[in-house]
């Protein structure tokens, strides 16, 4: 009964503040979102597109510089790509049903799903020419996620380890060599190269896909987007930035490797750029906050919370890149953890302060 | 005075309306898609939330076999079922079990072997052991494969229409240690969602025990009882309440049996791997300690702290006649709706909770077409190979949308909600009859009304 009460309660509450809202306002910071998206995919497959063209210079004239090129244009692909994840986590176009996140980013994964590693030369997807007679699209998307969620056999983690390739060095990233790629050296090289180009050509696909999603003034998922309830649309819009603060960043990406100590809970293992992603999943947050100007909608401008939440998002900017280089000897040195501890920390208060934001929009988020 | 008292009624009715609503109290979730059974309890904030991070990174690694570059993942087999939880428990629901054809069975789908000894009571198969393996790590035979054909059921609803339900009949193949033996008993179980695990581990003891009917001393047809298991922990016997017999008493415990038996992952409490005599090679391939216990207590943090989503459509018209039916044919009887939960937790959001698990968490003989085997042996503690712990019916309905199929029932031999209830026997025998006497439209509500839930 009291709990009834106090939901009524409740909910004349808030909604009185949301009143105070105009409209117009919060239509602007949603379509300021999707702007935010549309701009942050299609960068996203632009440098896809580079990448793409790099690896398939790499697979034609296999050398050390192709090579170093093909992965500069993978760090480069990836920028735009972490500063796009807090677009997830309200069943968006990205990971609804049948969305591409797992085809995208799934992570940590089992390379030697993929390839041969070191003491198993003869395994992977790549090595194994009877189950997998031919290397295609078909067969690498139906292979993605089979059977445990770490089988992963396409996205940018895939394009990581072929490039980069296992990780056994503390003073830096894999050193796959570009003979892997010529034929007669690395053991099956046609079909290491098959399996590049092609997980490279899915990439760009997937990419296309979200950036139809999200184009202005077309029948797509953003015209819905824009169209349907605001608070359903601002609770999204914060679902995003809540959980990718207070649970995957915070949690899986940081708080995992950091208690496990183990490289293979770092997002980019193979090429030691986790200190980065977790940089760009963060500016993601900046750039939702900055774009949608959520936080100066009027119950919000210029109150204590506003005003406590841009202090931390400052704080946490600053902390993680702190962070040092590479992520997985920070987790494991005396001055990397306490700065990790304290970052998780920090973004899970931010998340709470930004669940309260939720409830004075009138677009509660559970948490 | 009278007006007050209306306010009051409504009031109250209002509030029970709006709880059913949010099936695990508080810390039920909004989120409906395919991720609908992965989320921690709403309101799980700092370290509690971080340990669920942890836990889930774990129910969901692949282990590999020792010794490996990731030593707290290593400790495979050497036989198993599969690599990872999540491979059965996918998005943290539930697996098909079976296939749509006559074929191999699906990887959620495991097999309990037992022969009976000669004082008449069940043992583990002594080549093959408790459970079947069929895959081993590198220089270790697996069991052997599974296979199932379907038999057709015909039958027919009151008003003539006619149905057909596929038995399973399951047959193994490419048996590394000789025949299983015609005296084997075989019992199929696959792996069930995870959702609401920690508030089921919450519930008072005595709700569950003041259910028991053993000798139906109402004449109901429904004689519940618990299963009554010996607890590792506890080191005494004390209330089953997890795993299709009910034979492990807390989460804990059923975890740490799963990552042993499907995984071949030892810990603490379940130190060896099932390998028996003739089974050389895995013998020689044991592992200890494959998981330390301040892991395995993060995985259990896990499965304590998942979600279930809230209710769809709950007030349409279909759903409201179909539950009013669902209590009608007694179902409720077993699948009791609700209960509030206990205070013992030391996570806040599982204590005092009003929930909607539908189940009794006791053991029910369902009848010969899903007993494992003839005769009344006892097959895990006291769960006798005719007797299902009845299962919690919430997500059912989100299955479809979480896992892609609409399986049911103890190896997912029924295709849709309809056909399970058409398969309830023994002590489910009357409600199944009262279904068959329903009307197209009615059978139709009772079906939506499960969906709802």
């Amino acid at each position: 009964m009291l709990k009834l009460i106090c939901t009524v309660f409740f909910i004349v509450v808030t909604t009185a503040s949301w009143a105070r809202t105009p409209i117009e306002t919060a239509q602007q910071s949603i379509e300021g979102y999707s702007n935010l998206v549309h701009k942050t995919y299609s960068d996203s497959l632009e440098r896809a597109l580079i990448l793409k063209t790099d690896i398939e210079n790499l697979v034609k004239n296999p050398s050390i510089t192709t090579m170093e090129i093909a992965k500069e244009s993978w760090i480069r692909a990836r920028a735009p790509y972490g500063q796009s994840e807090v677009f997830r986590f309200y069943n968006g176009p990205i990971d609804a049903d049948g969305g591409p996140e797992g085809s995208l980013n799934a992570w940590p994964l089992d390379e030697a799903y993929i390839d041969y590693v070191v003491g198993a030369p003869g395994v992977g997807i790549i090595n194994d020419l009877i189950k997998y007679p031919e290397i295609t699209k078909e067969l690498l998307v139906s292979l993605n996620e089979n059977d445990g969620e770490k089988n992963i056999s396409t996205g940018y983690h895939a394009i990581e380890f072929l490039l980069w390739g296992q990780d056994l060095f503390t003073d830096g990233p894999g050193r796959r060599s570009y003979e892997d790629y010529i034929e007669g050296r690395g053991l099956n090289a046609t079909r290491r190269a098959q399996y590049l180009i092609t997980v490279a050509n899915i990439l760009i696909e997937d990419l296309e896909g979200l950036v139809q999603d999200w184009a202005p003034d077309a029948r797509n998922f953003r015209k819905k987007f824009e169209a349907q309830k605001q608070n359903t649309t601002l609770k999204n819009i914060l679902s995003g930035i809540i959980y990718m603060s207070g649970d995957e960043l915070s949690g899986e990406r940081m708080y995992v490797a950091y208690e496990t100590q183990g490289q293979e809970d770092e997002h980019s293992c193979f090429s030691d750029m986790t200190h980065m992603d977790i940089q760009w999943n963060f500016w993601g947050v900046e750039n939702v906050l900055r774009e949608t100007k959520i936080l100066e909608l009027a119950p919000l401008k210029g109150s204590e919370l506003a005003k406590n939440i841009k202090t931390k998002m400052a704080k946490i900017h600053l902390m993680l890149s702190e962070i040092p280089a590479p992520f997985d000897q920070a987790i494991l040195s005396e001055t990397g953890r306490p700065l990790i501890l304290a970052s998780v920390e920090e973004m899970e208060s931010l998340a709470r302060d930004l669940v309260l934001v939720s409830d004075v929009l009138g677009a509660k988020v559970d948490f | 005075m009278k007006s007050n008292l209306l306010i009051l009624t409504l009031l109250i009715s209002l509030s029970a309306y709006s709880d059913e609503e949010f099936p695990a109290g508080t810390g039920t979730t909004s989120d409906l898609s395919v991720q609908a059974f992965s989320h921690p309890l709403s309101g799980v904030r700092g370290e509690d939330r971080r340990d669920f991070t942890l836990g889930n990174s774990f129910f969901q690694t692949s282990w590999v076999a020792s010794p490996a570059s990731t030593p707290l993942r290593d400790g495979l087999g050497p036989t198993y079922n599969a690599v990872s939880c999540t491979a059965c428990h996918f998005k943290d629901g539930r697996g098909r079990g079976l296939p749509d054809e006559d074929g191999k069975t699906d990887i959620s789908l495991l097999f309990r072997l037992r022969v009976k000894n000669i004082e008449g009571t069940l043992d583990p198969h002594p080549q093959y052991g408790g459970q079947f393996n069929p895959i081993g790590i590198e220089n270790v035979s697996g069991e052997g494969q599974s296979f199932v054909k379907y038999e057709t059921i015909k039958g027919e609803f009151a008003d003539g229409e006619k149905f057909e339900l596929i038995k399973p009949r399951y047959s193994f193949v490419n048996l590394s240690f000789g025949r299983l033996g015609d005296n084997v008993i075989i019992s199929p179980r696959v792996g069930p969602q995870m959702i609401g695990l920690g508030l089921l581990e919450n519930i008072n003891e005595a709700d569950i025990y003041s259910q028991e009917d053993e000798n139906d001393k109402d004449s109901d047809g429904i004689s519940g009882r618990a299963n009554r298991v010996y607890s590792l922990v506890k080191q005494s016997i004390v209330l089953g309440r997890f795993g299709w017999k009910a034979g492990k008493s807390s989460l804990l415990e059923q975890n740490a049996a799963a990552f042993n038996g499907d995984i071949g992952i030892t810990s603490y409490l379940f130190p060896e791997e099932d390998c028996p005599l003739v089974q050389i090679d895995c013998k020689a391939n044991k592992t200890p300690d494959d998981i330390s216990s301040h892991l395995l207590k993060k995985v259990t943090t896990y499965t304590q702290l998942l979600a279930v989503p809230m209710r769809r459509k709950m007030n349409s018209p279909k759903v409201l006649r179909g539950k009013e039916l669902f209590n009608e044919m007694s179902c409720v009887k077993c699948h009791t709706p609700s209960y509030t939960t206990g205070d013992t937790s030391r996570f806040i959001v599982l204590n005092h909770q009003q929930i909607y698990p539908y189940t009794d968490l006791l053991l029910h003989d369902m009848g010969d077409e899903l007993a494992d085997s003839q005769g009344d042996d006892k097959n895990e503690e006291e769960a006798t190979v005719r007797e299902w712990r009845t299962p919690p019916l919430w997500g059912v309905g989100m299955f479809q949308i979480v896992n892609g199929h609409t399986r049911y029932m103890h190896d997912g031999r029924a295709r849709n909600l309809a056909e399970a209830i058409l398969w309830h026997g023994g002590e489910g025998q009357k409600a199944r009859e009262r279904f068959i006497k329903l009307s197209v439209a009615d059978r139709e509500s009772v079906v939506e009304f499960l969906k709802s839930l």
